[in-house]
């Protein structure tokens, strides 16, 4: 085995100097031959040669057109790289946006307890009787036997806020005194608008309307049986609910007295077996006016389903509630009623 | 206890809700379940460790007939057992009961149908009243699971007036079957006050707001006005079940 070299012996020059002083010069000199080429040609180019052959010798042989499908390879494959990369993290579900993205502030994580359910109920007991009383007080509706029963309703709608608002305090929350306001403006007062802008149907609509909301009030406090945590508070809700159930029974049998009960199999919405009667000028005109329908607004009771006892459970599927004058097509609105969700629950820091 | 011929002479005022059961005899029953065996030892979940603190929350009162105080309970973050406990299903049987009953005095009032001399309407409300209430039993005896009451109990279906059936007219058929509704409607209620399963709850509620329909559309088929002296909530003093 060779013995290992000392330090000096590892950084001593181990060749010729003489030999390196040598191949120094030889470089020089093919340097000096070179640049001496190097500028016979650029003298060449830059006095003799056309602009296309300067252009491509400077260029190395890609000229303007060339210059740009380089610079569009360039992109593409840059493209194909990122697509293919894996060096940055996987982002998934991620819309691309132009400029800068809106920032939202994430909605805060409400629980339903039994405070917000009794909230809600009462915002919809305030609810109802703010509907009534606009029906009743602009007219849309005037039988005086439905005055008097909706009379009867209200008072008993304002009885039962009450009870739930103390209900409310009882259970250590903030009483709710006003009305469901997400679902006022989203749903009910646009069916109010649409039923005052009807007045070829509006007596009928008002009379459905009404009709729909006791049926939504009672299925709201049978829902809400599900959700209470203490069975007290879920004879409450009956307690309430069961009146609601016999206003809208009551209402039913006044608007439609010839069907008290539906049979199982035809519980289904009523569906139109004719078309609405369509009246069009007979005699033609060299400038083709818009033709003049006249539709039938048939019944409340015949558009929508009031039915003393419309099933053999209570339901809590959507409630349609078909209003307004049809359009041009023959088709007027419906709204499916829905008992308060998520979205419209009064919750403990909502003003109500 | 006076049957159907003796609650209503034709061409009198009828009576109110109250004056009804009192005249049947049931008014103010008190809710025992204890009659009705519970057959099968308890598919028992663990007891609900909840503790309700009820109090008066005061109703306004708006009729001539004050409404009951609501109970209100104190929150709580346990969650309440889904299905039944041991000690619910004494009080499930008890509304199986109690429709097996009902729905045994409605047969007899079907099977004299066509003898009321009832419009169409009324004959197929009221003609259908029988499969309604049987179907509430099956579904309270789903709920119950094994062991279920088998048959409705004799006491309250005489209670109802089923053997008066045999006589009664068609306004007395109107007035002892808003008699029977009425019942039904606060007995559930008070079931619902001591039931902990929210299967169970959920259905008697599903029964119950129905039951309430059918009450008030009988009251209308008799033409009583529905005015400032009905009840503004159910006070469920009018409960019965087989232990009454």
């Amino acid at each position: 085995m060779a013995p290992m070299p000392s330090p000096q012996e590892r950084d001593a020059v181990t060749f010729s100097r003489d030999e390196l002083r040598r191949q120094t010069r030889a470089l020089e000199r093919a340097q000096r031959a070179a640049e001496s080429a190097n500028a016979e040609l650029l003298r060449y180019l830059f006095e003799n040669a056309p602009a296309e052959r300067r252009a491509g010798a400077l260029l190395g042989g890609i000229d303007r057109r060339g210059l740009f499908r380089l610079g569009g390879y360039t992109v593409a494959a840059a493209a194909v790289l990122a697509a293919c990369g894996k060096d940055e993290p996987e982002q998934t579900n991620v819309l691309a946006v132009s400029g800068e993205p809106p920032v939202f502030e994430a909605l805060p994580n409400q629980p339903v307890d039994d405070i917000v359910l009794l909230r809600t109920a009462t915002s919809l007991e305030n609810t109802i009787i703010t509907i009534h009383e606009t029906l009743i007080q602009n007219g849309f509706i005037d039988d005086p036997a439905i005055i008097e029963v909706l009379r009867v309703f209200n008072a008993h709608h304002a009885a039962h806020a009450a009870a739930f608002a103390d209900a409310t305090a009882a259970a250590g929350g903030t009483a709710c005194t006003g009305i469901n306001q997400k679902m006022y403006d989203d749903i009910f007062a646009p069916i109010l608008l649409t039923i005052a802008n009807s007045p070829g149907s509006q007596k009928e609509d008002a009379k459905a309307f009404a009709y729909s909301m006791e049926q939504l009030s009672g299925a709201t406090h049978q829902q809400f049986v599900a959700t209470y945590s203490q069975p007290s508070l879920r004879k409450s809700a009956m307690s309430v609910g069961a009146v609601e159930g016999r206003h809208a029974a009551v209402l039913a049998v006044l608007l439609n007295p010839e069907t008290l009960v539906v049979p199982a199999v035809a519980s289904a919405a009523p569906v139109a077996t004719t078309a609405p009667p369509t009246t069009i000028e007979s005699e033609l005109q060299t400038t083709v006016a818009s033709a003049t329908t006249s539709t039938t607004i048939p019944p409340a009771t015949v558009s929508n389903v009031i039915v003393a006892v419309p099933s053999t459970f209570g339901s809590l599927g959507p409630i349609p509630l078909t209003y307004g004058e049809p359009n041009a097509e023959g088709v007027r609105t419906t709204t499916n009623l829905e008992t308060p969700s998520l979205n419209s629950f009064m919750y403990v820091d909502e003003q109500c | 206890v006076d049957n159907l011929d003796t609650m209503q002479r034709d061409g009198e005022p009828p009576p109110s809700r109250r004056g009804i059961l009192g005249a049947l005899g049931l008014g103010g029953a008190a809710l025992v379940a204890s009659a009705v065996a519970a057959s099968r030892p308890a598919a028992a979940q663990a007891p609900d460790t909840t503790t309700a603190n009820t109090g008066s929350a005061g109703t306004q009162p708006v009729a001539s007939t004050a409404p009951s105080a609501t109970t209100v309970a104190t929150t709580t973050t346990t969650a309440p057992p889904r299905r039944p406990t041991a000690d619910d299903l004494p009080l499930i049987g008890a509304a199986r009961v109690f429709e097996l009953a009902a729905a045994e005095v409605y047969s007899r009032v079907s099977a004299r149908i066509d003898e009321f001399g009832f419009d169409d309407a009324t004959k197929a409300f009221v003609g259908d009243l029988s499969a309604r209430h049987r179907a509430y039993a099956e579904q309270l005896g789903a709920v119950y699971g094994p062991g279920a009451p088998f048959a409705g109990s004799d006491k309250i279906a005489q209670q109802l007036g089923a053997e008066a059936i045999a006589t009664a007219t068609g306004p007395q058929v109107l007035q002892g079957a808003q008699a029977v509704e009425e019942a039904a409607v606060d007995t559930h209620l008070e079931l619902l006050g001591q039931i902990q399963s929210v299967q169970a709850a959920t259905l008697i509620a599903s029964i119950q707001i129905i039951e309430a329909r059918h009450a008030a559309t009988l009251a209308s088929l008799q033409s009583t006005p529905y005015d400032a002296s009905a009840p503004a909530v159910e006070d469920g003093a009018d409960a019965i079940t087989a232990g009454a």
